[in-house]
């Protein structure tokens, strides 16, 4: 997984779940899991295009949406955390050149749930473990266009950050 | 009597995280799951003071029901903000163009949405 977008993601979910106060310890791992609850996102832009999966056990919702009572609830709210982190990846690869356009989330909840190949020139996985079983998995499956150079893009306009309120 | 704000949002769960924070501080809710629904919404309750509007929806995306909404003269007094994960330039800017008075990157502040409620809604009464 090329190391700028793999530095995205990971701060990204730090700071992601540290708005919902939940400590997580993340590592990069080749193993692919998937927890109960499962929302999946495709993106499209110039020269990049892929899906981003995030999967989370069911103290893992409970660790960050208390109030979310029924599985319905649950999935949605799964579905939104991946919004959420695609989201600030999205914001952030605007400093490279590259614009992308987020579907809205499918969801999906189930038991020995696993995912298999994911055709993917480039595609990486990270295990973000809370206290307790609070555990998530996010994928992130690739595909980057050679002229894409990751380098800062001159006078690209920054994104607001997450939270902030810009009145006009 | 409590100002009442729709909240256009296709996840239910973000629905009730903005409605429990707006019910908590008197105003009243209204909901509406894409742009097509909260069109209806704003056209048939006549009532509203504030409408708060994710992006990324289905059926029609929340930049397409701003410009629907200011496209009638009827509702150009309505403040709109957007709530949404999107924070692209050209998209705010289309948004600001069309007619919206803020813009909020998810996950939301309470006390910020809150302190746009309280602005918006009192320009509008």
């Amino acid at each position: 997984m090329n190391p700028i977008l793999s530095d995205l993601v990971t701060t990204a979910a730090s700071k992601l779940f540290e708005h919902y106060e939940f400590p997580i310890d993340i590592e990069q791992v080749e193993e692919r899991y998937l927890f109960r609850y499962a929302g999946v996102l495709g993106f499209t832009g110039e020269g990049i295009k892929g899906t981003m999966v995030v999967s989370a056990s069911g103290p893992a919702i409970e660790a960050t949406f208390p109030d979310g009572g029924s599985d319905s609830d649950r999935e949605d709210w799964v579905g939104e955390l991946c919004n959420q982190l695609l989201g600030r990846v999205a914001n952030k690869v605007i400093g490279y050149g590259l614009s992308i356009r987020m579907s809205t989330p499918v969801t999906f909840s189930g038991t020995d749930l696993n995912m298999q190949k994911v055709e993917a020139p480039e595609q990486g996985g990270w295990l973000m473990r809370g206290p307790g079983e609070a555990d998530i998995y996010v994928h992130l499956a690739v595909e980057v266009e050679d002229h894409v150079t990751w380098e800062t893009a001159a006078g690209a306009e920054d994104a607001p950050e997450e939270g902030d309120l810009m009145l006009f | 009597m409590s100002k009442k704000i729709l909240v256009v949002d296709d996840s239910n769960t973000i629905r009730q995280q903005v409605g429990m924070c707006l019910t908590g501080a008197g105003y009243t809710v209204v909901e509406a799951a894409d742009g097509v629904e909260g069109l209806d919404a704003i056209k048939s309750t006549p009532d509203i003071a504030m409408v708060i509007c994710d992006v990324n929806m289905p059926k029609m995306n929340g930049i397409e029901m701003l410009e629907a909404v200011h496209a009638d003269g009827k509702y150009n007094a309505l403040p709109v903000i957007m709530l949404t994960t999107e924070g692209q330039p050209a998209l705010i800017s289309r948004a600001k163009k069309a007619g919206a008075k803020g813009w909020i990157v998810k996950p939301f502040k309470p006390d910020l949405l809150l302190a746009a409620a309280k602005k918006l809604t009192a320009k509008a009464a």
